[in-house]
C-alpha cells in the first residue's frame, strides 16, 4: 500500500537533508502513526506522498504503483495539514462546496458529507469566526472529501483542547472503521495518537529508527522498563540503582525498572518501606523515548 | 464543474471585500441612482454664440427661451464670425448663428458633442414655431416681425473630435484599466498561496486555465462596473463627452486579459509583497504621469512597456479610433509569453516551493 524506497529529500540547493535514504514498506490498512521531533522529516514525508514535492533521489509507491510515473495516483490520497488557511470571510458550507468542486464531486453528496463529522451544526458560519476545534473538523473533511484509499493527517491535534481532541479523535476512528481508509498520522501528541494508531514509525533526523507494530514495541521497550516502584527515601541504599530514580519528592522516590532489575531490587531493600509496585504500560511516548535512547539520541538534540 | 466552483469563490472572495464592496457596488448604484434623480429634476444649460447683421437676434433669443423648460439657453452676443467661431474653440459656447439680415441662419455645431447637438435641434425646432405661428403670448410680444425664416448653411465642426480628455481623466482610466485590475491580479495569486488553497489545486491536478479564468471572470466583473460607474459619473458631471463604439468591447477586452496575465505572472512568480507593490506603482505612476503632464522623455522610456501598449490601445478605443496593430501586437503577445511562463512554472516547480512551505 505504502512503499518508500530509498527516500531522501533536500532543501536549500541540497544543503539543508529533510529525508535521509528511507526505506519502508507497509500493506496494511491498519492506521500508522508517525512520531519524530519537530524537523525529523514528517511533513516532507508526507508532502512527497502526496506528490506536493519531488525527491531528491528514491521513489514513493501508492498502491503499487510509483508515484512518479503515476501521478494522478495522488488523486487516491487525501492530505490534511494545518497549513491550510481557507478563506476567512467564506462561510463553512461556501468552503466545502467550493472543494466539492474541485474534487468533481456532485453538490447532493453535501448533505452526507457534513453529517460525518457534525458540522451540519455550524456550517453557515463564517471560516474566520470558528473555535481551533470546529476548523480542524472543516479540514478533515476537505481532506478526505473525496473518499481517498489513504489519508495523511499532519498533526491534526495541535492547538486542541482535550474536547476537541476527542471529537476529532472520533471522527479519525470512523474514517479508518467505518470508510475503511488507510489512515496515516503525524503527532507530537503521543498520548492522543496511542489509541489510534496500530503501527508506528519513529523518525529522527531524516531516518527511521524504530518501526513497528505497536504491540510489538510495547513489548520490546518493556523487558527494558515496566515496572513502577514507589518506595520512602531511606528504603535503599541506591547505588547502581541512581539511575532508575524517576522522581523523588516528600521523602518517597519512584523508580523505574525491567520485572530482572526487580528481583535484585527486592533483595536489597527494606520491604516494610516500600509503598506500592506499579504494572507500568508502556505509552508511545515511552516507547519514543526508549527508541531514541537506543539510537543515542538525548532529549535535547533535534533533528535537522 | 471545476471551473463553475472557483469562479463562484473567486466571486464571492471579490465581492466580500468590503473596500470592493463599495468600489463596485455601492458606488455604481450610487452614480446611477444621482444619475436618476439629475436627469428627471435638472435642466440642460446650453450657450449660443450669436451675432450677425439683421436685428432678428433678440426674436430668436426670446423664442428659444420661451420653448422648453428643461434647456437653460444663454446667448453670448459677437462682433464677427471669426471671434464667434474662436470663442466657440475655447468652449465659451456650444454652437454659433449667424444671422445674415434676410431670414437666413448659418448654424455651426458639432453633431458629435452632445450639448452642441442639443443647442442644434433646440434652434431648429424653435425656428420651425417661428415659421408655424405657434408660440405664445409672451413669444408674440417679444418678435416684432413675423416672417419666415430659414437655415441657409449647417456648418459641420466635426473635425473637432479628435479633442483629447484631460490628462486628469486619463488618470482615472489608467487606474481602473491598469491599476485595479493588475493589483487584484496579483492579490488573487498571493491570496491563493498564502491560504494554500494553491495545494490542493495542485493536488486535485485541475487545469491551471480554469484557475486563471475563473479570477479573470471575477476581475472582469470588477473592471466592467468600476468602468461603468467611471463613465457615467464623468459624463454626467460633463468631463467628457463620451461616446460609445462597439470597437472598444473587444479592445478593452484585450486590454484587461493583457493586464491580468501580467498581474498573474508576477504575482505568481514573485513572493515578496513589497517587491510587487514597488513593481506595480513603476508600473503605473510613470504612466499616469505621462498622460497628465507634457512628459516626451518618460513617453519614450515607457512606450516599449507592455502596459503603455495596452493603455494606448484603450486609449483609441475610447476615442473611437483604431489603435495602432504594433500595440495590438505587444497586447496579444504579452497574453501568450506571460500564461505560457506562468504555466511552465506552476506545472514544473513544487507545489511546497510555490506556496512557501519550505
Amino acid at each position: 500500500m505504502i512503499e518508500l524506497v530509498q527516500l531522501t529529500k533536500r532543501y536549500d540547493k541540497n544543503e539543508k537533508l529533510a529525508l535521509d535514504h528511507i526505506d519502508y514498506f507497509t500493506n496494511q490498512t491498519c492506521p500508522l502513526g508517525i512520531v519524530g521531533s519537530n524537523g525529523a522529516g514528517k511533513s516532507t514525508m508526507f508532502m512527497l506522498a502526496n506528490g506536493l514535492a519531488r525527491p531528491t533521489s528514491g521513489s514513493v509507491r501508492l498502491l503499487g504503483k510509483d508515484l512518479a510515473e503515476n501521478k494522478s495516483i495522488i488523486k487516491r490520497t487525501g492530505l490534511f495539514t494545518d497549513r491550510l488557511m481557507l478563506y476567512p470571510i467564506l462561510t463553512v458550507k461556501e468552503t466545502i462546496c467550493y472543494f466539492m468542486g474541485i474534487y468533481g464531486i456532485s453538490k447532493k453528496e453535501y448533505e452526507n458529507r457534513i453529517k460525518m463529522f457534525y458540522i451540519d451544526e455550524f456550517e453557515n458560519s463564517k471560516i474566520d469566526s470558528l473555535s481551533t476545534g470546529m476548523l480542524k473538523r472543516v479540514m478533515l473533511l476537505i481532506s478526505m472529501l473525496h473518499m481517498p484509499d489513504i489519508l495523511f493527517l499532519d498533526e491534526p491535534f495541535s492547538g486542541l483542547d482535550m474536547d476537541a481532541k476527542n471529537e476529532l479523535s472520533e471522527a479519525i476512528q470512523y474514517l479508518y472503521r467505518e470508510k475503511n481508509i488507510k489512515i496515516v498520522i503525524s503527532s507530537h501528541d503521543l498520548f492522543e495518537t496511542q489509541d489510534l494508531i496500530e503501527d508506528v514509525m519513529i523518525l529522527e533526523a531524516g531516518r527511521i529508527i524504530e518501526a513497528g507494530k505497536y504491540d510489538d514495541l510495547i513489548r520490546k521497550y518493556s523487558k527494558v522498563k515496566k515496572l513502577r516502584v514507589v518506595c520512602e527515601d531511606d528504603a535503599v541504599i541506591l547505588g547502581s540503582y541512581s539511575k532508575l530514580v524517576r522522581k523523588r519528592e516528600a521523602g518517597q522516590m519512584e523508580l523505574c525498572m525491567g520485572i530482572e532489575e526487580l528481583y535484585s531490587f527486592l533483595e536489597g531493600v527494606d520491604r516494610r518501606k516500600v509503598i506500592n509496585i506499579i504494572n507500568n504500560d508502556m505509552s508511545l511516548g515511552d516507547i519514543y523515548e526508549e527508541a531514541r535512547k537506543h539510537a543515542n539520541i538525548s532529549n535535547g538534540e533535534k533533528g535537522d | 464543474m471545476q471551473i463553475l466552483a472557483m469562479v463562484k469563490k473567486e466571486i464571492k472572495v471579490l465581492f466580500r471585500n468590503r473596500l470592493l464592496i463599495f468600489s463596485n457596488i455601492f458606488l455604481p448604484i450610487l452614480v446611477i441612482a444621482v444619475n436618476l434623480l439629475y436627469a428627471s429634476t435638472a435642466t440642460v444649460k446650453i450657450t449660443i454664440g450669436i451675432w450677425g447683421d439683421g436685428n432678428t437676434e433678440k426674436e430668436v433669443e426670446a423664442l428659444m427661451n420661451s420653448y422648453n423648460e428643461v434647456v437653460e439657453v444663454s446667448f453670448i452676443r459677437y462682433d464677427n464670425n471669426e471671434e464667434a467661431l474662436e470663442e466657440y474653440h475655447k468652449k465659451s459656447t456650444d454652437c454659433v448663428i449667424q444671422e445674415n439680415g434676410d431670414g437666413s441662419f448659418d448654424v455651426y455645431y458639432n453633431s458629435e458633442m452632445q450639448k452642441s447637438e442639443v443647442a442644434y435641434q433646440y434652434f431648429v425646432t424653435a425656428l420651425k414655431d417661428i415659421n408655424s405661428q405657434n408660440y405664445s403670448a409672451e413669444t408674440r410680444d417679444a418678435i416684432l416681425a413675423a416672417q419666415k425664416y430659414t437655415i441657409h448653411e449647417v456648418v459641420s465642426l466635426s473635425e473637432e473630435k479628435t479633442e483629447e480628455f484631460s490628462g486628469y481623466i486619463w488618470t482615472g482610466f489608467i487606474w481602473i484599466f491598469i491599476y485595479s485590475n493588475l493589483s487584484l491580479a496579483i492579490t488573487q495569486m498571493q491570496q491563493e498561496r498564502a491560504t494554500k488553497t494553491l495545494l490542493y489545486i495542485c493536488k486535485v491536478r485541475a487545469r491551471w486555465e480554469q484557475l486563471f479564468i475563473s479570477k479573470m471572470v471575477a476581475g472582469l466583473l470588477q473592471f466592467v462596473l468600476i468602468l461603468t460607474a467611471f463613465i457615467v459619473a464623468v459624463s454626467r458631471l460633463n468631463l467628457v463627452d463620451y461616446h460609445f463604439y462597439w470597437q472598444q468591447i473587444p479592445y478593452w477586452f484585450m486590454v484587461f486579459v493583457s493586464i491580468f496575465s501580467i498581474g498573474h505572472f508576477l504575482g505568481t512568480v514573485i513572493k515578496n509583497s513589497a517587491l510587487l507593490v514597488m513593481i506595480q506603482m513603476l508600473m503605473v505612476f510613470p504612466l499616469m504621469l505621462t498622460n497628465a503632464i507634457q512628459t516626451s522623455q518618460l513617453d519614450g522610456y515607457m512606450k516599449n512597456t507592455p502596459v503603455y501598449c495596452a493603455m494606448e490601445v484603450a486609449k483609441s478605443a475610447m476615442l473611437g479610433q483604431s489603435p495602432a496593430m504594433s500595440n495590438v501586437w505587444i497586447c496579444i503577445g504579452t497574453i501568450v509569453i506571460c500564461y505560457f511562463i506562468t504555466g511552465l512554472y506552476l506545472s514544473k516547480r513544487e507545489p511546497i516551493k510555490i506556496c512557501k512551505i519550505q
